[in-house]
């Protein structure tokens, strides 16, 4: 009786201060948006999602129906955002939107629906990537604060990898009410039968407190909070956040993969590439059975292949493409580069299989649901009769294999790049999948080092010799170097060293930098103004060959919501010999340890005869602080920062006298 | 059955055509002989660049070598309109190998389209690039240049040939009797030469530098080859035929009249609200001048910039109304017009008050610079107007910048050479739009800072005039007082991340009387240490921007965007058990202007730190690239200094 009360004072007040005209909103969204105005939102949001729905039907021979239901109350002149509808598509006549309709009820009662000239479709290319894929834009207009923004979309997808999905639930905005439903056959669905639906949620806990799973095709969300922002150090987002994986397993079709299992998966992808990938010569490599012959083929790619995305199809990103033709073109992404090498390999009398991966963003989990979106790269595994002694060699159940990526041209045949590290991988075997742990030990290990040998004068400049060498492409020196322009060897280094624009450098030499079984040398000639300059009572050399002080990874006084994640395995050398000015100097700092969950440091200085020899290396290690532990990572990171600041302040000082 | 034919030898054609492709010309030894070093570091040279006009069409042929492999950008190609055809080219190795382009290396697809209307681009991507290769590519284009009256007005079409790399050869063929006018700018070109040929004047240039980007540098100067088409509408034929005076008197007396003159439309509202603002008005005609627009910018809304408030109670009926800019009854009856209409306003307010205004007519710098013999009007970017102060120099201002303090002007057009015209007589005269002072943009950040234990907190104001304060305006015009200020915070927060602002509060961003002005509270969580460094500006960017590094040599001019005049200023008390040093000051001065920093102990641990950077000169040439590095380095030097504090 209270609650009815309630309800009707406040229906009162927003017909008294102006309300949405609910009734003309579509009927779905009119039960969520009269609750939906009636009580508080979230705190500090921009803007409320009352109801996100989305229906996912399965039409047969690999196509998905996708319909979207979205209902937004607008808080706050940053929540204005929400009044742009977005629906990314592929392009190509298998991918296209059938309906998409808006509707904006504004607080003085006004309702405006969209104008389909409104509705603007843009091209997805950026600077990697040239596509036909495209952005659908409805912006509905004249939305303002007490908006309730509508829009009811229907789209036909064709995935070209399978009928699977990911879908995360949380969004900038918090949302009330989320659902999330698949089907074959029910009002609008067609009626397939003998086709699985398989939907799994994973990292639910520790965002949301329900899970409601029903029948096992639909998931019911309330009150999903916002994304959290601004935090450094996180994981990757794949591997935290609450998602719901969604599949249609169809044995019936044979355009895509079946998901019923990873073995289905791996032998559609190995299908794919033989078809791809009949054996052949590439110019100018003898095709030889041996280690010589494989590095060969993966010297012949990293120099004359490029790596580009060009998908003028909307299968290709999926598909790759023929051998011959990437031979032809010296261009393509990684399922590319892949093809060629398997078909070079082939051609060479080895066999060699795809290997599906995920790198940069997130990793695969061993309890990783069945699904086409676990990868986002393709390397080649190359079935070894005997061992080459060589890092990256596996041996499985299935044989013994050795990993390599086309695309990696930095890193020499035999090792993987850090990108790899600790990640799972599956070798896509003509019988199935074989799933390898790629160990550290398989990795290239990036390092860098830095030697400075010269003297300081008594006005504190320093003239020397400065020697940089890097192992891998760990500052980002090969990748410049190997563009082969003085302007990109300049750029690099200018960024890297980062110096007053009165100190000059000048280039010496530099080694090849195609050249993977030695660390990358560049020698500079350098003349610094003021790099040792007076601090208070302290001598400073400039910090300019130091690792930076990371940044704070969370703002003091906020508390986390992430788990802290630190990924790095970085080894920075940095020695020097430097003439001073005066033999009665000697080091703040002579000799340092440092252990940290971020890094380990040393560091040693002495003045002997009025020449400073120092020493200083840093070895990045990986750190996770999990949900409970979350708050101990930022103290930890905090005191990490505050040590390695303070080693900055002292290591590279000097004082007069004893 | 005959048109079945015809059909299918057009087919049978159009498919020879593509296998045969366009006569590229034979490969010599030349081309592999070239060296990196022909580059100039950029790792390809445009051997040649092609453009042949016909009245209907034009042919392209591009010939590219590509050395390293950070020159195979060269052989990108960002997408060819819907009216281009017949594309078509291929890759050479040196070995002699010819990967010709082929259907699988085009695609044609949408990349906008809005309700019906669709744009479409074919994308080509050169197949087989190698960091040692020559790359050909040929293709049509459709143009109107026949068509005089539908491209007579607000066209002209500008073909740039320099680009990023060096160019060993341009050739530009134009038809002799062509309905165009047309011009070639040579650029930076070792040699130029002019010939006949059949019924072409056939144009050569050689040795065209690649163009680069340099920090504080504008495009407008930058020598580049170019090929400015563009149709003379009839009325400035004659005028043209004798020569630049002749017509830019034309275009003052026949354009610019008729775009002034015609169409005004001036009634009772317009009367009563010109008396309104004129009330009590300055005598003399600049601050007269300067008033009436304040006044006028304060009674008008100018819908160009609606501001948050105004967007969101503007009703539909309004939405849909379309603002003639010439009616300013209208405009002053409603309330209301557009930026183009304030101009109007402004300029027959100051003609009715008998300040006898003047128009120019600038070119924004960054796009080009004046040429006063390409008589093509067209050139021209906007307009300003002009107010002579007795004795003194003309006044020019931009009415349509919504709140701006009267006179700025955007910094798009100071320093370039423009037209003025005297509606008196509408005869055009060349003059130089001023670099206003650094006194006009001033930026002001004055801060306490407490220093505590654990943590340090500050307090930040901030004070801005001229180009500064209005580009303040218009980063907070649209959005409401307090999305203003999380704006401004979320601001700060993206660029100070060790820094928690716990207040921000930006002032006066639609009140045109009061310049915009905003201010920050924050706190600094401090790391521990044997040393206490203190950063006495925690939430400013520096003075200006510093590049990381710049080349030994520079070409191109320096320009700066404005001039302006920097100063912070932070206050602190050193804390207890700490002793500060005595810090040197620094001065240093040049051409470009003075940098200082300076600080003042009183108490004994009351500590007051200043620092000024003026840049008085904003625009110079490359032979001052010595002092400008100079000054930068100075800027970083000031702006980037911290305190040290000892433990006593």
């Amino acid at each position: 009786m209270n609650r009815a009360r309630v309800l009707l004072c406040l229906t009162f007040s927003f017909i008294l201060l102006g309300a949405p005209n609910v009734d003309k909103l579509p009927s779905w969204a009119r039960e969520s948006a009269r609750e939906g105005v009636l009580v508080d939102p979230p705190a500090g949001a921009d803007a409320w999602v009352l109801l996100d729905r989305t229906e996912f039907a399965y039409a047969g021979s690999g196509e998905v129906r996708q319909r979207r239901y979205r209902l937004v109350r607008i808080l706050s002149e940053r929540g204005l955002d929400e009044s742009i509808y977005v629906i990314r598509g592929l392009g190509g006549k298998g991918n296209r939107i059938k309906r998409l309709r808006g509707w904006n009820c504004r607080p003085d009662g006004e309702v405006t629906k969209l104008d389909q000239d409104k509705v603007v479709t843009v091209d997805s290319d950026d600077d990697d990537e040239i596509t036909t894929g495209h952005a659908t834009l409805a912006r509905l207009p004249r939305v303002v604060q007490g908006s309730l923004v509508a829009f009811e979309s229907e789209q036909v997808v064709n995935l070209v990898a399978g009928p699977g999905a990911t879908v995360t639930a949380m969004q900038s905005n918090p949302v009330r009410r989320w659902e999330l439903e698949l089907a074959t056959s029910d009002g609008w669905f067609t009626d397939l039968k003998g086709v699985q639906m398989r939907l799994e949620t994973r990292d639910f806990k520790p965002w949301l407190g329900l899970d409601d799973v029903r029948d096992g095709t639909r998931v019911l969300l309330k009150d999903v909070p916002a994304l959290p922002k601004d935090e450094l150090a996180t994981p990757d987002l794949m591997n935290v956040l609450p998602r719901v994986h969604l599949r249609f397993i169809d044995a019936t079709q044979s355009a895509a993969p079946v998901l019923d299992a990873w073995d289905s998966i791996a032998r559609w992808e190995e299908a794919q590439f033989r078809k791809s990938s009949p054996a052949m010569r590439l110019p100018g490599v003898a095709p030889l059975p041996s280690l010589v012959g494989l590095r060969a083929v993966m010297g012949w790619i990293s120099h004359q292949v490029a790596y580009r995305k060009v998908y003028l199809t909307p299968e290709r990103g999926w598909v790759p493409e023929n051998a011959e033709e990437v031979a032809r073109k010296r261009y393509g992404d990684c399922k590319d580069m892949t093809a060629l090498f398997l078909a070079a390999a082939r051609g060479a009398g080895f066999e060699a299989f795809p290997v599906l991966a995920r790198i940069i963003t997130g990793r695969i989990p061993a309890d990783q649901p069945v699904g086409p979106d676990a990868f986002n790269h393709v390397i080649v595994a190359v079935r070894l009769p005997s061992s080459f002694g060589l890092p990256a060699e596996m041996a499985t159940p299935k044989g013994r294999f050795l990993l390599a990526d086309p695309t990696d041209a930095f890193t020499p045949l035999g090792q993987l790049g850090d990108a790899h590290r600790n990640r799972r991988v599956m070798i896509c075997l003509p019988d199935g999948a074989q799933w390898v742990q790629v160990p550290a030990t398989a990795v290239l290990r990036p390092e860098f080092e830095a030697q400075i040998d010269g003297q300081v004068d008594a006005g504190g400049r320093l003239k020397g010799r400065l020697v940089l060498q890097e192992v891998g492409d760990a500052m980002g020196l090969r990748s410049a170097f190997s563009e082969g322009t003085p302007t990109a060897r300049k750029d690099r280094l200018g960024s890297l060293l980062s110096l007053p624009l009165d100190a000059q450098w000048t280039l010496r030499e530099a080694s090849d930098p195609r050249e993977l079984t030695q660390p990358l040398r560049v020698v500079l000639d350098l003349d610094y103004p003021g790099a040792l300059r007076r601090e208070g009572r302290d001598w400073v050399l400039s910090d300019f060959l130091f690792p930076s002080v990371p940044t704070a990874i969370q703002r003091p006084g906020t508390p986390r919501c992430y788990p802290v994640a630190w990924t790095g395995w970085l080894r920075w050398t940095v020695g020097g010999r430097l003439s001073l000015p005066d033999p009665a100097y000697r080091p703040v700092l002579a000799a340092s340890r440092g252990e940290s969950p971020f890094r380990t440091w040393t560091w040693k200085a002495e003045v002997a005869r009025g020449v400073w020899t120092f020493g200083f290396t840093q070895e990045r290690q990986d750190a996770w602080f999990d949900f409970e532990h979350r708050e101990d990572g930022v103290r930890a990171a905090k005191k990490d920062r505050s040590r390695y600041r303070e080693l900055l302040d002292e290591a590279p000082a000097l004082r007069l006298g004893p | 059955m005959r048109h079945c034919f015809a059909s299918a030898s057009m087919l049978v054609c159009a498919a020879l055509s593509l296998l045969a492709g366009p006569a590229f010309p034979p490969v010599g030894p030349e081309v592999w002989a070239l060296h990196d070093s022909t580059t100039e570091g950029k790792g390809a040279l445009v051997l040649e660049d092609h453009v042949k006009i016909h009245s209907r069409y034009a042919e392209f042929t591009q010939r590219i070598r590509i050395l390293a492999p950070a020159g195979k950008g060269a052989a990108e190609f960002s997408g060819f309109d819907k009216d281009c055809y017949d594309i078509a080219g291929r890759t050479v190795l040196p070995d002699g190998q010819i990967i010709p382009f082929s259907r699988k290396d085009m695609a044609t697809k949408t990349v906008a389209k809005v309700g019906y209307a669709e744009a479409e681009r074919t994308v080509v991507v050169a197949p087989g690039v190698t960091d040692n290769c020559l790359v050909e590519i040929a293709w049509k284009q459709s143009k109107p240049y026949y068509d005089i009256q539908r491209m007579a007005f607000g066209q002209m079409e500008r073909l740039t040939l320099s680009g990023p790399y060096p160019v060993q050869k341009v050739v530009v063929e134009i038809p002799k009797a062509f309905e165009w006018a047309w011009q070639v700018q040579t650029g930076g070109a070792r040699k130029a030469d002019r010939t006949e040929e059949g019924n072409f004047t056939v144009l050569t240039l050689e040795g065209l530098p690649g163009m680069d980007n340099p920090p504080y540098s504008v495009a407008g100067p930058r020598p580049a080859c170019r090929i400015m088409l563009f149709p003379v509408p009839e009325n400035l034929r004659y005028a043209a035929s004798k020569g630049p005076d002749a017509y830019w008197n034309a275009v003052g007396r026949t354009i610019l009249k008729d775009y002034f003159e015609q169409g005004i439309d001036k009634g009772r509202s317009y009367r009563n609200l010109l008396a309104t603002l004129s009330a009590g008005l300055p005598e003399a005609p600049g601050p007269r001048a300067v008033e009436l627009l304040k006044r006028l910018d304060g009674a008008i809304q100018n819908t160009t910039y609606p501001t948050y408030q105004e967007e969101a109670l503007r009703s539909k009926k309004d939405e849909k109304a379309e603002i003639d800019p010439k009616d300013l009854d209208a405009a002053a009856e409603r309330g209301r017009t557009t930026a183009t209409g304030m101009m109007f306003l402004y300029w027959e307010m100051l003609k009715d008050l008998g300040l006898k205004p003047q128009v120019a007519m600038v070119v924004d710098r960054d796009r080009a610079v004046f040429d006063r013999k390409l008589l093509c009007w067209q050139q021209f970017n906007d307009l300003l107007i002009g107010v002579a102060n007795p004795g003194g120099d003309t006044l020019w201002f931009d009415p349509s910048l919504r709140y701006a303090a009267p006179g700025v002007i955007s910094q798009d057009y100071q320093g370039s050479t423009a037209l003025a015209f005297d509606p008196q007589n509408w005869e055009a005269k060349a003059f130089h739009v001023p670099v206003q002072g650094s006194a006009v943009n001033q930026r002001r950040f004055d801060y306490t800072l407490d220093l505590g234990e654990d943590e340090d907190r500050f307090t930040l104001r901030a004070s801005l005039t001229g180009l500064p304060e209005y580009g303040e305006r218009r980063t907070f015009m649209a959005l409401g007082q307090k999305e203003q200020n999380r704006a401004l915070q979320d601001r700060l927060e993206q660029k100070f991340k060790g820094v928690t602002f716990t207040k921000a509060q930006v002032e006066h961003v639609v009140d045109p009387t009061q310049n915009v002005a905003w201010s920050v509270e924050g706190r600094i969580e401090r790391d521990s240490g044997r040393r206490r460094t203190v950063d006495p500006f925690p939430a400013n960017a520096w003075a200006l921007w510093i590049p990381d590094r710049l080349d030994p040599v520079r070409k191109e001019p320096i320009v700066f965007p404005y001039a302006s005049a920097f100063q912070e200023k932070s206050r602190f008390r050193i804390p207890k058990g700490y002793r500060l040093g005595a810090v040197p000051p620094y001065s240093q001065a040049n051409a470009f202007g003075r940098v200082d920093w300076s600080m003042d102990l009183q108490e004994g641990d009351l500590c007051a730190v200043t620092v000024k950077v003026e840049l008085s000169r904003p625009i110079a040439g490359a032979s001052d690239y010595e002092a400008f590095k100079a000054f930068l380095g100075w800027v970083r030097e000031a702006c980037g200094r911290t305190l040290i504090l000892e433990r006593l």
